[in-house]
């Protein structure tokens, strides 16, 4: 590989992965705090990223649809907690049956409403268009991704680490049984944590969504990539989620490069190589 | 001379007596039958990737019964649906079900050539006339071939073959790059381009190939090598992402995109906007025809389902009046299988597509192929034809 394509590739492997990012985080977190896997993930992010191409037709605002998309993913995040997930914890086998149903119903609805041709989100005018990195171009859009993948990483971040719920959440995720014990509310951090994950989803969703599109059948390829990235990194850390993202990027997009017929190939490959060293992920606590 | 006619009359009375009675006499069965509908069993993807294909088939079959009001040779005919769920044994069961329980005469639609092969036995052994309104595996009209069956869309690499010939001749183009999925349709129509542009004396310089639903292509964009063109075939969203991405990547200024007609498929323009244009693609359809039979397809699809039409629309259409007319020419007769296959054999018309007819040997369609070039005229994407390649075979690519 020239240093060119080295440089390219990099890139290539960053924004990806940070889109991977957005997605992973919020499955992660709810899994972390609450034990859900939540099944419909993927159709928050193709939820989100229909809505969002909705609200920039409407408005001509790319920001408009990122918000506000993101916004009615969360309400309908903490809807679907409080009607339905909440009878179901620690029954795991319920939630899985649970979240799979809405995964169809979702997209059914989803195709009910947009059909089934594929739809395309136009990108903000002001990332439109590419630049040249040592004679290779490089598109704009992908530098954005990457500035707001950072954007978002670093606030969840100071989020978590540096605020009173953060620090709430953080010891619900290891000790729910002790918090509530102290009179915390846990509950309410429940619906606040799942209405983070769908806000973070449906960013995800607008993001990706000039570059991928929405589909139907998308919600499915994006859960297997977000659950690879969370089985990677490690249940329930953003750390994890953050590291298991770039690391599946990367895996994908040099295994692409490498072995360009055998790409599926690597994701599962790195898969199984973290398990085998790691079976908790790279950054996921060991059971006690 | 009254004498004879006179005769002529009451024997030609007589025989009428004779038919009729003989008809009653073989069982109450035939007329019975006659008031029945006749059923044909529609098998497409209602849910998952390739959805919006089984809809578009079905729109089309439905533009066409409409049109001749539910009828074949008097008969009503009764579409019965199925969801194939583009899984070859869930297409299996419900094929079981069409077959047996609702006893179908015709079956038509699958969208997945796995779907076509898993059924493939079952429908042959059941003596089932299939007309596959998608499902382009060669094999399907070539080493599985029966009498059974008849495809009225496209064998894999039908149309990319003349497409290759025609990119070195009249483009030009020496040296290519190769991308398709990693599926076997994806292969097979690669390797019916590849064919008939080393044919001419081409070179393929590289050949890469994605897994199908690839989510980001930049990792093999960035990789593409020194060429004169770049050839693709991708579908549904991947044709979308694929496109948008190529012009994200700065190539669409430096290597020109050539393709199947599957790339620039009506519904994808759409989500492709501007980075569609300039595209050559091959298919042996084009919504931008100007026979009279596309006008008018153009025009009732447009007023009944609110879009335009595309291929898929083009082939459903094209199946159930294939069937129609199959059914017409037997008289309505349709429990005669081998006479309904003779006739579907012969159908012939003119198709929104232009000439549409079966070769007799592999019965899998001859068509025109249609070189298009993605433009916007008006504000609308279109793929103009810009050069028409008659009377494409199978065996054109087979090597006759």
């Amino acid at each position: 590989m020239e240093l060119s394509e080295i440089v390219i590739q990099t890139l290539n492997g960053i924004s990806y992965g940070l889109l991977l990012f957005l997605l992973a985080a919020g499955l992660s977190l709810i899994f972390g705090l609450m034990g859900i896997i939540n099944l419909a993930h993927g159709s928050y992010y193709t939820l989100g990223a229909y809505v969002g191409l909705v609200i920039i037709q409407k408005t001509g605002s790319f920001f408009f649809g990122l918000l506000g998309s993101a916004v009615i993913l969360a309400l309908l995040g903490i809807a679907m907690e409080r009607l339905f997930f909440r009878k179901l914890y620690k029954r795991e086998l319920d939630q899985v049956l649970l979240t799979f149903g809405f995964a169809y119903l979702l997209m059914d609805i989803a195709k009910w409403i947009w059909g089934g041709v594929p739809r395309s989100l136009p990108k903000p005018p002001f990332l439109e268009g590419s630049i040249s990195i040592l004679g290779e171009a490089f598109p704009i859009y992908r530098f954005g991704i990457i500035v707001i993948g950072l954007v978002i990483a670093v606030l969840l971040w100071l989020f978590l680490e540096k605020t009173r719920t953060g620090v709430i959440i953080r010891a619900g995720v290891d000790d729910k049984e002790m918090v509530s014990g102290m009179g915390i509310n846990i509950t309410l951090y429940f619906s606040g944590i799942f209405a983070l994950g769908a806000f973070l989803a449906a960013i995800g969703g607008v993001i990706g969504g000039p570059i991928i599109g929405a589909y139907p059948g998308l919600d499915f390829e994006i859960l297997v990539l977000a659950l690879a990235v969370v089985v990677v990194g490690g249940l329930g850390t953003l750390k994890g989620a953050f590291w298991g993202s770039l690391l599946i990027g990367f895996a994908e997009t040099f295994g692409k490069a490498i072995f360009p017929n055998f790409a599926m190939f690597t994701i599962y490959v790195t898969m199984a190589l973290v398990l085998i060293f790691k079976p908790e992920g790279l950054l996921g606590k060991e059971e006690s | 001379m009254r004498k004879k006619t006179y005769l002529a009359r009451v024997s030609l009375l007589l025989l009428s007596i004779i038919l009729i009675v003989s008809g009653i006499g073989c069982g109450s069965q035939v007329e019975k039958n006659s008031q029945e509908p006749i059923k044909v069993g529609l098998l497409v993807p209602y849910t998952g990737v390739f959805t919006s294909n089984g809809v578009d088939i079905t729109r089309g079959v439905e533009l066409y019964l409409n049109e001749v009001g539910g009828k074949a040779a008097g008969r009503d005919i009764k579409l019965v649906k199925e969801d194939s769920e583009m899984n070859g044994q869930v297409g299996l069961q419900k094929t079981r079900r069409l077959v047996e329980s609702e006893k179908i005469q015709v079956l038509t639609g699958v969208v997945s050539s796995t779907v076509a092969y898993a059924i493939r036995d079952y429908v042959v052994e059941n003596k089932v006339p299939f007309i596959i309104a998608n499902a382009g595996a060669c094999d399907l009209t070539r080493e599985k071939a029966s009498e059974y069956i008849f495809r009225v869309s496209f064998s894999n690499g039908q149309y990319e073959y003349p497409m290759g010939q025609y990119v070195y001749n009249k483009l030009k183009i020496r040296k290519v790059v190769v991308m398709a999925p990693d599926y076997a349709a994806g292969h097979e129509k690669a390797d019916g381009f590849m064919a008939g542009f080393k044919a001419e004396g081409g070179q393929v310089v590289q050949e890469i190939y994605p897994k199908l639903g690839t989510t980001d292509y930049s990792p093999y964009l960035t990789q593409i090598k020194e060429a004169d063109a770049v050839w693709v075939h991708f579908s549904a969203a991947d044709s979308i992402k694929f496109v948008k991405q190529y012009d994200e990547y700065g190539l669409k200024k430096k290597l020109p995109l050539l393709s199947t007609g599957d790339l620039v498929d009506e519904s994808s323009l759409l989500g492709q906007g501007d980075s569609a244009i300039g595209i050559i693609s091959a298919l042996h359809y084009s919504a931008a025809l100007t026979n009279p039979e596309n006008e008018k397809f153009v025009k009732d699809y447009t007023a009944k389902y609110a879009e335009g039409p595309n291929m898929f629309a083009e082939q459903g259409y094209v199946a159930a009046k294939v069937i129609v007319k199959g059914i017409e020419a037997t008289g309505g007769k349709v429990t005669d299988t081998k006479q309904l296959l003779d006739s579907i054999r012969k159908v012939q018309f003119d198709a929104p597509r232009g000439p549409f007819k079966f070769d007799p040997k592999t019965q899998n369609v001859i068509f025109n192929t249609y070189i298009r070039k993605t433009e916007k005229i008006n504000g609308k994407l279109v793929n103009t034809v810009i050069e028409t390649i008659p009377d494409v075979s199978d065996r054109w690519m087979a090597g006759k």
